[in-house]
């Protein structure tokens, strides 16, 4: 097991890990694309946004005068991710100072520097992919050394479409300059090769020494647990809404699943709020509240996580959690052993 | 049925002041020889063929022939033993060996044989001391800010003290300016990444690698038949720019060829024409075939054996090369080296050359038995008597 808790120390509060970052989007009229969840959910204060987006949405100039929690009636902790892909996809050619000051001007906590994401189809030897690493560490070292707010936590972006391309990023961007923590992007696309996204957390970890490592966008509760379990601090994602939108419910024991497979009962197999409060029907016709339903659920993942890793026995509770979920078990056996040093 | 136990029983070889037997199981060549006697002028042959191509550059050949048993694998895996001693990267004129233990049908199965033989460590390690020249270059040329020494451009990269990224690109283009085949350029810089590498190493080799991997690594083709001299070329370009003296192809059982069709034969033998002439600099071939078939290659393909240059011949050894040959054996296993060859007593190294008749493989497996024989009847010393019952069975 690498997880030790972590209280990181931020301007609008500590944070303790495991922490979850509920992505929240902005429309262009500037208001939020999610349901106001830091009212409801008490341990999810909490939130990620895209400096990009913000920017260019009608309500930015607002947002800076009054501050981003101000503005949103939202008393938590606001990390802001860059807008790269945006960047990348729509080859903007943003600014990474000028993104900066977006971050820190609406009053982010956390913010990650401005990355060229590397895709999933850019291979390693084509200029592109290189291009793209190099970006990402100009970036990140621009972005440090034009820092104006010193209380806000700066996270380097690593990127690459390889084991030793981000290693050698990560020890190249400890050498440069002393960021706050650092932020892995582009995992999605190996959320199906477990070995490889595993040997590259691990060793990630290890580099990452006590700094905090954050992984972007994957943040369904079986892949927090066993991210947490290699010792990722800090996690975000829209899935619980995306997974609503598409009638995706997450149960509390096991993955996620369909509403159309599941038979109509009274109730579903849930106490949260939510589930409490609605009726079966209810709550299959609301996304919204399939979205909300489903951020308890992660809540109530990371806070048994956190319960379990004080008690030193997450292990155990792992071993259980993973019993019927032949896949993630298969995963979860292989980080084990690697951890342990027998692979 | 009867029953049946294996007992494991450790012979005692002690009394004769040995650890073990030293002679090799029924004559079968060891695979890192540390004994070579008997063949001084054949070992001559090879050194200066060798020295002249490190020594001038230029390519130079040599055809080892010798029958059967009398120890032309023998001296092929004791010329790779010893020049990967002496020659290693340390050294100030680094040579690089690989062994092919058959032709096989095409110049693609040399080739793949060759690169297996090298194996994927040191190939991968090519690739990392690669990379770490373009790291050095760059930074003396400026387009780097990081400083490198030279000779420790990958270390850098290991540490992060330099980024990969920022000479990756310029080693493609480099590496690929030099051979002129983008695939190989991709696949050998891949070698240095974590992911791929296992592909790589495979397509490297002239194995083939399905399309979807190839397309991962963005590979064209896989390496074919014609394909492989370019491959064996560019390897060896990899390996002058990295400070190589040359590069030195041992093939052994050449007398092969004979079993395979005329237009085969023919095929093979202009690919290695072509190898030879390609490679005008830095290139040894030390062939060893028989030499029934080598005469016939003279005779009827002159455009391939003239270039080969020069020609050793294994011979029989005589009764003192015997005495000498067993001398170092016995001395590999003795507690204390001595110039004698006791066990051995002088009438029976004179049958162990009549019936041998200097066939170093006889010979070797003639002593190793005798040597069994002896612990197992507690014999005092190994004579005409031992023998006789040796042969006798
Ligand atoms: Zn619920």
């Amino acid at each position: 097991m690498l997880q030790t808790q972590k209280c990181i120390e931020t301007p609008h509060g500590t944070l303790e890990t495991p922490v979850f970052f509920p992505v929240f989007h902005l429309n262009t009229r500037g208001s939020g694309s999610c349901p106001k969840y830091w009212n409801e959910i008490p341990e999810l204060k909490t939130m990620l946004v895209n400096a990009h987006g913000i920017q260019k949405s009608e309500r930015f100039h607002r947002i800076l005068k009054n501050g981003f929690q101000e503005q949103f009636h939202f008393p938590g902790i606001v990390f802001a991710d860059s807008g790269g892909l945006q960047n990348r996809l729509n080859n903007l050619k943003l600014d990474p100072v000028e993104i900066l000051r977006v971050q820190e001007g609406i009053g982010a906590d956390i913010a990650a520097t401005l990355d060229m994401p590397v895709l999933a189809n850019d291979n390693i030897s084509a200029t592109t992919h290189a291009e793209n690493v190099k970006a990402t560490v100009q970036n990140a070292i621009t972005a440090l050394k034009y820092r104006e707010r010193e209380d806000m936590l700066l996270y380097a972006v690593i990127h690459g479409n390889d084991l030793k391309v981000m290693t050698n990023m990560i020890d190249y961007l400890k050498r440069k300059g002393n960021f706050d923590g650092y932020a892995v992007g582009g995992l999605i696309f190996k959320r199906s090769n477990y070995r490889q996204l595993i040997d590259l957390i691990i060793n990630l970890r290890k580099r990452a020494g006590e700094k905090p490592l954050h992984v972007f966008g994957l943040g369904g509760p079986l892949v927090i647990s066993l991210l947490t379990y290699l010792g990722v601090d800090s996690f975000d994602s829209s899935s619980f809404l995306s997974a609503g939108s598409q009638r995706v419910y997450f149960t509390p024991d096991h993955g996620s699943r369909q509403f159309r497979e599941m038979p109509q009962t009274p109730y579903l197999p849930c106490i949260c709020p939510v589930c409490s409060k609605n009726t079966f029907e209810q709550i299959r016709s609301q996304r919204r509240l399939i979205g909300m339903h489903n951020l308890w659920m992660i809540a109530h993942e990371l806070r048994k996580l956190k319960v379990h890793i004080l008690d030193q026995d997450l292990e155990d509770y792992l071993d259980n959690r993973f019993a019927n979920r032949p896949q993630i078990k298969i995963a979860y056996k292989y980080a084990k052993a690697k951890t342990g040093g027998f692979v | 049925m009867t029953d049946y136990t294996l007992t494991l029983k450790k012979k005692d070889y002690s009394k004769y002041g040995l650890e073990g037997n030293p002679f090799p199981f029924s004559g079968v060549p060891d695979e890192h020889p540390s004994v070579y006697i008997g063949q001084d002028d054949v070992l001559e042959k090879i050194n200066s063929v060798l020295s002249s191509t490190v020594l001038s550059a230029q390519s130079n050949h040599i055809i080892v022939t010798g029958s059967y048993g009398n120890g032309k694998s023998h001296t092929l895996k004791f010329i790779k033993t010893h020049l990967r001693d002496q020659f290693s990267e340390r050294s100030q004129t680094p040579i690089c060996v690989g062994y092919v233990s058959q032709p096989g049908e095409n110049f693609i199965d040399i080739y793949t044989k060759f690169m297996y033989d090298l194996g994927y460590s040191f190939v991968k390690h090519l690739s990392h001391k690669y990379l770490g020249l373009v790291a050095f270059q760059m930074s003396k040329d400026g387009l780097i800010e990081e400083k490198v020494r030279k000779g420790q451009g990958w270390k850098e990269i290991e540490k992060g003290a330099v980024l990969l990224s920022d000479i990756v690109p310029t080693a493609i283009q480099k590496l690929n300016d030099g051979i002129k085949y983008v695939d190989y350029t991709r696949a050998f810089i891949a070698l240095s990444y974590e992911e791929n590498s296992v592909y790589s190493w495979e397509w490297l080799c002239g194995e083939g690698v399905e399309y979807s991997k190839r397309q991962e690594l963005s590979l064209g083709k896989n390496i074919n038949d014609t394909n492989s001299i370019r491959a064996f070329s560019a390897l060896k370009y990899i390996l002058k720019e990295l400070g190589y003296a040359s590069l030195v192809l041992l093939i052994d059982e050449f007398e092969y060829i004979e079993s395979l069709p005329p237009m085969k034969k023919q095929k093979l033998l202009n690919s290695l024409r072509h190898i030879i002439d390609l490679n005008g600099e830095g290139l040894s071939l030390i062939i060893a075939c028989a030499p029934e078939v080598w005469q016939n290659i003279v005779a009827e393909y002159h455009a391939f054996s003239e270039r080969i240059g020069k020609e050793a011949n294994l011979k029989p050894l005589d009764q003192e090369k015997i005495r000498m040959l067993l001398i170092s054996y016995l001395n590999n296993k003795r507690r204390k080296r001595n110039n004698t060859f006791t066990p051995f007593t002088e009438e029976s190294i004179e049958c162990i050359f009549m019936h041998s008749q200097g066939n170093t493989r006889r010979v070797i497996s003639l002593c190793s038995q005798a040597l069994d024989f002896s612990v197992e009847f507690n014999k005092q010393y190994i004579d005409q008597d031992v023998l006789d019952s040796i042969i006798s069975s």
